[in-house]
């Protein structure tokens, strides 16, 4: 609590602050004997130069020297008057709490005291160095919008609410991370989301106690429903238009201060099939393509544990011409059919992983370079057969098709239980790993929704979202809403007209 | 809630019957009943597919005597006394254990033969009672939503390549068609019973309904669907075989081998079968081990579903390893003929005429 005595109060505050160098902190004189002292403070590059020196200590200096106000009503009640006549920024409010102030002027906001009042200003001068909205990098679409999120909270709510003109969508500001304090908006249309789903985000937000949150990253494992699946339970974006959409679904965007990617929950294992320009296309093209991902997705999870009980248990299966080609390339290689895929596989993740901590055109030639050189010399040296190869870089092209990276990323990790499985009983134990891992699919839920959902338990909203799943249905198609949302009405109000 | 933690939609138990029940014999039921009826198998299997309908019937109708939230343990011992009650969960739940027992024998004896001869046979149902016994332990909810994904996996290409092989099939094969008396088709009927193993597992999976309106018609629906589809296997198979079908292991898998599919390129259609066998069979195993330990629970009232999963995997999985596998057919008709009819019939019986008395009582006092 601040005390009558302005020495007191700033004695306090800077010992807060003690040993911060960019703490910049005035004193001023105002008033007709300008024996009324004004102390201001706040933290350098956090502020808003403009709104600081025009709104604020040129008011404060210039305008209250020339125009002072009557001396008797300044001494009534000096921060009423400064707020009154001397800030010309609607953007303030009051203050009796120390710690409060220190959290404001660490958010970039500038703290006034004056006289011998109790209270003090906090007046909104936030303004961080930025990079502005740049074009999605991740999640790159053929057709349709092209900017992203950007490390500024209120820009990201911002390009929702571009999308939105709706008094219904409301932001809901949180803080979380003992030391960060960063700044948390949930996002969300009133009207549509479930207050279940709402209140159970709300919460979990809440019970977060950790001492930063330095990207939304933290918020999705901190809040997810089961920390032991591989498999993400909340969608990452960085596209503003898919999080509109999500929220015009029922869904809740969660924005995270300093983080350009928005978290959408609930999210169902389809809703990672979805990318954003799904909708902006022809429904029968995008059909093909969604069919694709799913087929991408599958073969990212089965091909080299298929290849391996094929080609060590069954080779009956395969065609007899191709398996006397298999054998014949295999005839040279000196290792086993699984340490041949583990070693294009573990090649395969290293080039990965270098790519991305490479600069740009370095990664890009290193991928194509090293994949090219690496894969064909060791075809050419007999390490392993032309058809690994072939699997191996079928299996991680396949994983690229997919919009999601953290799906992607889990499916990376689940190839192994069937790889496992395949190598020890073959297709038997395809099928056992296949098995475990859609047990733990069929298991595990999102915010109370099945993660096979509409797959599993469709009926619950008659189907209607199988529409958007392995196919997409003409838009005016799409009548009813996804399960996220409340019932209210359909989506599409009318359908397209048709010409005689 | 929208979505019921451990119950499951009508929809889903459907497809966990269907799955249940489809698992049990399927690959040998043609030759089964061809070697008792010759051309004339497809009609006992047809007769045995209407009284497995009205053994549904029989079923369903003793779950309606269940009160909210009451499992058949708990509504066995209010309709017929406490001990007798414990007594049936008891029979019961060993009785599905026998089940598991017999079908994982089986199961591994197929895979050991047509998919993995260097592997022992106690490796191949060790694995499947672990992966079975895992699901189980996930709860009714789990096991609801893997069926509606198996069900897809399993029977979709199961149908469709049984139509394809219909062209290859000759039909004369089946004539004269009532080459079997009425009395024989129903005796035919009673013994290829065996093949509709899970089918008791509608007095224990009613409580878990989210709906219980029309439950059982809709259970009924699910009955008569896979006596359609038997229906439909057994006079594909014995439409291609003729009477060399009483000399095949597996007709089925046989079948699936044998049938031209325009543009595959798998050269062993038979592997491909097991796949979905596996599958199915699956589905039976982890039926049993669910319904066996939570039987099991109810009765003694103590402890965690999860620790009566682990120790009747570690029961069947010894009474596997001991078992005779010469012996297993007539084991499944014995079990079929003693515990099961009972079950089947004489159980859901006396549960209706004492549900049914108890109710009259209540409004005669009324």
């Amino acid at each position: 609590m601040l005390s009558k005595s302005l020495d007191e109060n700033i004695k306090q505050l800077e010992s807060l602050f003690e040993g911060c160098g960019d703490f910049v902190k005035r004193m001023i004189p105002i008033g007709e004997n300008r024996d009324i002292k004004i102390y201001v403070a706040y933290i350098d590059m956090l502020v808003s130069r403009n709104i600081l020196d025009g709104h604020v200590l040129s008011q404060l200096m210039l305008f209250m020297w020339q125009t002072p106000p009557k001396p008797e009503a300044i001494k009534r009640d000096t921060l009423n008057t400064i707020r009154d006549s001397g800030v010309t920024t609607a953007d303030l409010r009051e203050t009796d709490n120390m710690g409060e102030m220190a959290s404001a002027i660490l958010s970039g906001d500038t703290v006034l005291m004056a006289g011998d009042s109790d209270r003090a200003l906090i007046i909104a001068t936030r303004e961080m160095p930025n990079r502005g909205v740049g074009s999605a990098e991740t999640e790159v679409a053929v057709q349709g919008p092209k900017d992203a999120f950007t490390e500024i909270m209120r820009f990201n709510t911002m390009l929702v609410r571009r999308r939105i003109k709706d008094t219904h969508l409301k932001v809901k500001q949180l803080v979380a991370g003992k030391r960060s304090q960063t700044s948390i908006a949930v996002m969300y249309l009133d009207e549509l989301v479930r207050p279940q789903v709402l209140e159970e985000c709300l919460n979990r937000i809440g019970a977060i106690d950790i001492d930063a949150v330095l990207d939304v990253g933290y918020v999705e494992q901190l809040t997810a429903d089961n920390w032991m699946s591989v498999f993400p339970q909340a969608e990452i974006t960085e596209r503003p238009d898919k999080a509109s959409a999500a929220i015009l679904e029922g869904r809740v965007a969660i924005l995270v201060d300093n983080s350009p990617f928005a978290m959408i929950v609930p999210a169902t294992l389809s809703t990672f099939f979805q990318a954003s320009d799904d909708y902006y296309q022809n429904w029968q093209i995008m059909s093909f393509t969604r069919f694709i991902r799913y087929a991408a997705g599958l073969m990212a999870v089965c091909l080299p544990g298929l290849y391996l009980a094929c080609a060590l248990y069954h080779p009956s299966m395969i065609p007899t011409l191709l398996a006397y080609k298999m054998a014949a390339a295999r005839q040279a290689v000196p290792f086993p059919a699984l340490a041949e895929i583990m070693l294009m596989d573990l090649a395969f993740e290293l080039l990965r992983e270098a790519g991305i901590r490479l600069p740009g055109p370095i990664g890009n030639s290193l991928g194509i370079v090293g994949g090219l050189i690496i894969g064909q010399s060791a075809v050419e040296a007999g390490l392993v057969s032309p058809i690994v190869l072939i699997i191996v870089a079928l299996t991680a092209i396949s994983g690229f098709a997919i919009p999601h990276v953290s799906l992607v990323n889990g499916l990376r990790l689940s190839k192994y239980v069937i790889i496992a499985g395949s190598w020890l009983l073959g297709l038997l134990g395809f099928w056992i790993g296949a098995l475990v891992l859609l047990i733990r699919l069929v298991s595990l839920k999102t915010y109370g929704f099945p993660y096979l959902f509409p797959f599993v338990a469709g009926e619950v909203n008659d189907y209607s979202d199988i529409k958007d799943t392995l196919f997409r249905a003409p838009l005016f198609k799409m009548k009813k809403r996804p399960i996220f949302a409340k019932s209210v009405g359909d989506r599409v109000h009318a359908e397209p007209h048709e010409k005689e | 809630m929208l979505f019921l933690n451990n119950k499951a939609s009508a929809r889903q138990m459907q497809m966990l019957l269907m799955l249940d029940i489809f698992g049990a014999g399927i690959v040998m039921l043609p030759r089964k009943a061809a070697q008792y009826a010759g051309n004339g198998a497809w009609l006992i299997v047809l007769v045995m597919g209407i009284a497995a309908a009205l053994i549904a019937f029989l079923l369903g109708t003793a779950g309606k005597y269940y009160r909210e939230g009451e499992s058949f343990v708990d509504a066995a011992q209010r309709l017929l006394s406490k001990p007798v009650g414990a007594a049936l969960g008891l029979l019961i739940s060993l009785k599905l254990m026998f089940n598991c027992v017999l079908e994982l024998s089986r199961f591994g004896g197929v895979v050991n033969e047509k998919l993995l001869r260097q592997t022992p046979f106690w490796v191949i149902c060790a694995v499947m009672l672990a992966v079975s016994s895992y699901a189980a332990s996930k709860g009714y909810e789990t096991r609801a939503r893997l069926a509606q994904v198996l069900f897809y996996i399993v029977f979709v290409p199961f149908i469709f390549v049984f139509v394809l092989a219909m062209r290859d099939v000759e039909f004369e094969n089946l004539v004269p068609m009532m080459s079997i008396s009425p009395g024989d088709i129903l005796k035919g009927a009673a013994q290829m019973g065996s093949s509709l193993t899970g089918l008791e597992l509608i007095l224990l999976c009613q409580p878990y309904a989210a709906k219980r309106v029309a439950l059982r018609s809709k259970l009924i629906h699910a009955v008569l669907f896979i006596g359609c589809v038997m229906v439909f296997t057994t006079i594909v198979t014995y439409a291609r075989f003729g009477e060399t079908i009483t000399q095949l292991k597996y007709p089925v898998l046989d079948m699936m081998d044998t049938t031209d599919i325009p543009g595959a390129f798998i050269e062993r259609q038979d592997a491909l079968m097991m796949s979905f066998w596996i599958l199915s069979n699956f589905a039976i195993v982890n039926g049993c081990m669910f319904f066996s330990s939570i039987v099991l629970k109810d009765v003694i009232k103590k402890g965690r579903h999860s620790i009566y999963i682990a120790a009747s995997a570690v029961a069947v999985f010894a009474a596997v390893c001991l078992l005779n596998h010469e012996d297993i057919d007539r084991l499944i008709d014995m079990v079929y003929y003693t515990l099961g009819a009972g079950f089947l019939v004489i159980v859901p019986l006396i549960m209706i005429i004492s549900g049914a008395a108890r109710a009259t009582r209540k409004a005669a006092m009324r």
